[in-house]
Parts: C-alpha cells; structure tokens; sequence
C-alpha cells in the first residue's frame, strides 16, 4: 500500500469514528431529553463505555454516586480532566464521568464525547430540580388552598345565633388565613386577635377560637382559656387580644376586654360609649379568673367590636385610628351600616394587617340573624383625608363589674 | 428599622428607630438574645409598633423581667402599650439620661 493509500484509509476511519460519534451523541440526546431521573441516563452511560471499550464506567451527579465507585476514585478530586492509563475522568458542572480499564489510552475523541455527555447531564439534572421545585410550590400551594379552605370554613361559616340581637361580621385577612377570628355561640360573641399574621397566627387562632367555644361555656372562662393554652401561648411567643362579649338578652352585657381595642357602643343619641381594655392580652402573665364588666344597651344600641387591622390602616404617616372611627360611626342605625361605612372608608386606606369587624344591635324580640363575611380590595392610597374631632360629650367610657 | 446598641457600664441600651413591625423585629429578637444584664430599649425614633413588636418585646420581658426598661416612647408607639394594658408590666423611663 502506497503513502496514498494510508493516508485515504486514515481519513476514512477517522470519518468513520466521527459518524459513530455523531450517532452516539444523537442517541443520548434522545435518550437523556426523555430522562425521568437521574438514574435513567446509566444505560448510555454504559454504551459509552462499550464504544470506549472500557471495562468500567462511573457517574456521580450532585454529590450522588450512581453507579459503584472504587476508593481510588472517589478520592480523586475531579477538578481537572485526568487523562492517566488507563482512566479517563471528566468533570462537568454537576459531577463527573469516568471511564477506566482499556489497553490503549484515551484520546482525545473519548473525551470529548464525555465532556458533551457531562453537559447533557448536567442539563437534565437542571431540568429535574427545576420539575421538582416547580412540584414543590405547586403542592405547597395546593395545601394553602386547603388550609385556606379548611380555616375559612371553621372562621367564617361555623357561626351560631343570637336571639334579641341583629349582628353582622365582615373579615379580611391580609393575606390567605387570618391570625383574627370572631364567633357567635350561644349568648357570647368574641372578636380576637392573635399577635402577627400569616400561617403561625392562624393555627393559634383555629386553636384558640376552639378552645374558646369550650372556655364559654365554663363557669370561670377565662381561666378555662388559660389552663387549656396559656402554656402554648407562652411556648411560642405569641398572645392574643379578646373582647368577649355576653348577651344576657335583657339589654345586660357582660363583656371582657384582654389587651384589645376598645368596642364601641352606638347610641341611637349619637353618644358612644367606649369599651376599653380592663387586662393584658392573654398569654402574657398568667391572669387567672377575670370578672366581666357590665353595661347595659338599650334598644337599638349596637356594640362594635373589631381588631387593630382597622385603626391601624394608614395612609403615608398617618394612622386611621380610634378617633377617625368614632365620628364615621356616629349615628349608625344597623349593624350592616356600621359594616359598609367601615369598608367603604377603608378603601381609601391602606390595610396592612386582618381586619375584623363584628357589629350587633339589641333589638328585643328579635329572633332573625343577619351574617355578611366578604372581603374587599384595597385602593391605592389617595390624599390624606383629616377627621374633624369627635366632641368628648358623644363620648363616654367603660361599664361597671359584674360581681 | 434602624437598631444601634450601645453597652455602658453594666446597661446596654438599644436604639430602635422607624417602624417596629414583622419586618423588624427578628433583627431586634437576635440582637436582644445576645444580651444579659440591665436593657433600655430606646423607643423615641420609633413611629409605629405592631403586635409582633409587642410580642418581641415581651418574650424580651419574659427573660430579663425588671432588668428590661423601655424608654421614651412617641405618643403614638405609647398609646398601643396603654391600650393593650401592656403598660401594667413594662417599666418606663422618659428620657436618656
């Protein structure tokens, strides 16, 4: 064979080694593009290792080992390609490849062909932690709904009645659950507030409000609240503000304020009355059995109890406050004007915490039981609107203990 | 919230200013956690606090007792400790000496 001839042939095989690698690297493409995990890419990990005439391959990904992996070679540190008789180790962004047991060395086509291979990898190992992450948030939002679902059933549908009273509720957490909740059972309704928001707040809620059907219905309540929860209160760092109110259904109420904003008594005069807080909020210090205080409604007073998500709507650096929410009360007539005027002022405000608002008015033989819980949308925030201040005579204070 | 720390002779004070809220107040717990001994919190610069301000505030209450002092607090910051009745357990002082 002359010079010609050799040179031909060694062109030949070399075009020949060239379409064999084409057609392997096309194979992985397919194959490793169609990968459900890691571990599926070892079947071109093995062809790669016949067409290198190989004895032995590895493979680790993300610090995993996924096939068998000598001691020799995991102690190798696979920063650099080492091409040593008869090894070849590849390192790629997301691990590395290795090849050993051959009578020849490696060249320089091997390596190249495990250098693509290890970008193909390193491309499905991406592709996979962003399915599993896109996985994640979906199933993570999945549970909020359910939770959200779960916690709207419990705080907003699972509501009794009172007899003699008309009332009507309006909620707005700030964000898919509450830490705010309210309930109406038997002659009791309680607005209350555990501190801070989001999830956390809203299992203490869910827990807190059971625990406060039970308490209710106890002869000391809250000191049945404080026996059954004071100690997890305590545990997470966290409390709740409460105004409990009692409805005696002769115009008496009994109420007890922990650390709440004071609730309001609407006079059909024009005179409100404020309910101030008589303790701390519970979860603070042990308070042991606590008196309520009593006031007595005449008809058609309405009590208004809500949380400080209302008086601390603001707008630039100004608070919406108590004072601003005594003059747009003045002189409501219904628990459901009490409602809209606050929502309908609120929208000019920005709310940055869950609102609750429980409005009732005493209305002797009155049986029938009005319920609204919607939410509405925060506007942006407009002008600063000024309050003109409330004259002191309108506004009175507190009631006296109940023995 | 801005939170400077200044240790004197056997009291640190701690200068909170801005908005004491949830966005604040793990910086504020971290910092405090770190302390023993006499505490003034400095509370003139701050504008506004929240229930988890208040909730830090008395876990801080809870490890140092009488030995945490708050001090001079904007009349707005102060009304939320009177209305909650959270001014029955802090100790107040009114302004840095």
């Amino acid at each position: 064979m002359n010079d010609h001839a050799v040179e031909i042939n060694a062109l030949a095989s070399t075009l020949a080694d060239s379409f064999d690698q084409i057609v392997f690297l096309e194979r992985a493409v397919q194959h490793i593009t169609s990968c459900e995990t890691l571990e599926d890419v070892l079947p071109i990990l093995e062809e790669a290792r016949r067409a290198f005439g190989a004895e032995q391959a590895a493979l680790c990904v993300a610090g995993q080992n996924l096939t068998p992996v000598p001691r020799w070679l995991s102690e190798l540190a696979a920063h650099q390609v080492i091409m040593m008789r008869p090894a070849l180790i590849v390192p790629f962004q997301d691990g590395w490849s290795a090849f050993w047991g051959r009578e020849r060395d490696f060249g320089a086509p091997e390596r190249k062909i495990a250098e693509t291979l290890g970008r193909l990898i390193t491309g499905l190992h991406r592709s996979l932690e962003s399915r599993r992450e896109q996985h994640r948030i979906a199933l993570e939002e999945h549970e909020q709904r359910l939770a959200s679902q779960l916690w709207r059933t419990i705080m907003l549908e699972r509501q009794g009645q009172l007899t003699q009273h008309l009332w009507q509720a309006w909620y707005e957490p700030a964000r898919e659950v509450g830490g705010d909740f309210y309930l109406a059972d038997g002659e009791w309704v309680v607005v209350g507030d555990i501190s801070g928001k989001g999830l956390a707040a809203a299992m203490l809620s869910g827990m807190f409000q059971a625990a406060t059907k039970v308490a209710l219905r106890q002869a000391m309540p809250s000191l049945a609240l404080e026996q059954a929860l004071f100690a997890d209160f305590t545990r997470t760092g966290m409390f709740c503000t409460l105004f409990a109110a009692r409805f005696f259904g002769n115009g008496e109420m009994g109420y007890l304020n922990m650390g709440h904003p004071a609730a309001l008594i609407l006079n059909a005069s024009g005179t409100v009355r404020r309910l101030p807080a008589s303790s701390m909020p519970f979860g603070v210090l042990p308070l042991g059995n606590l008196a309520l205080t009593r006031v007595c409604l005449e008809p058609q007073d309405i009590l208004v109890m809500f949380t400080d998500g209302v008086t601390e709507a603001s707008q630039i650096n100004t608070l919406y406050g108590e004072d601003r929410l005594i003059y747009l009360l003045q002189g409501c007539r219904q628990p459901s004007e009490v409602i809209e005027k606050i929502r309908t002022s609120l929208r000019d405000w920005k709310i940055q915490d869950d609102v609750c608002v429980v409005a009732v008015q005493y209305v002797p033989d009155q049986v029938a039981v009005q319920y609204v819980s919607e939410q509405i949308t925060v506007q942006d925030m407009p002008e600063q609107i000024t309050v003109q201040h409330v004259p002191d005579q309108f506004v009175q204070e507190g009631g006296e203990k109940l023995n | 919230m801005e939170i400077k720390t200044l240790t004197e002779v056997e009291t640190t004070v701690m200068y909170l200013s801005g908005r004491f809220d949830a966005h604040t107040t793990q910086a504020f717990s971290e910092a405090a956690a770190l302390l023993n001994g006499r505490l003034v919190v400095d509370l003139a610069q701050v504008i506004f606090i929240d229930s988890r301000g208040l909730a830090a505030l008395i876990s801080v209450y809870h490890r140092l007792g009488a030995l945490l002092t708050l001090r001079d607090p904007q009349d707005a910051v102060r009304l939320i400790f009177e209305v909650t009745k959270l001014d029955q357990i802090f100790l107040f002082e009114p302004v840095a000496a």
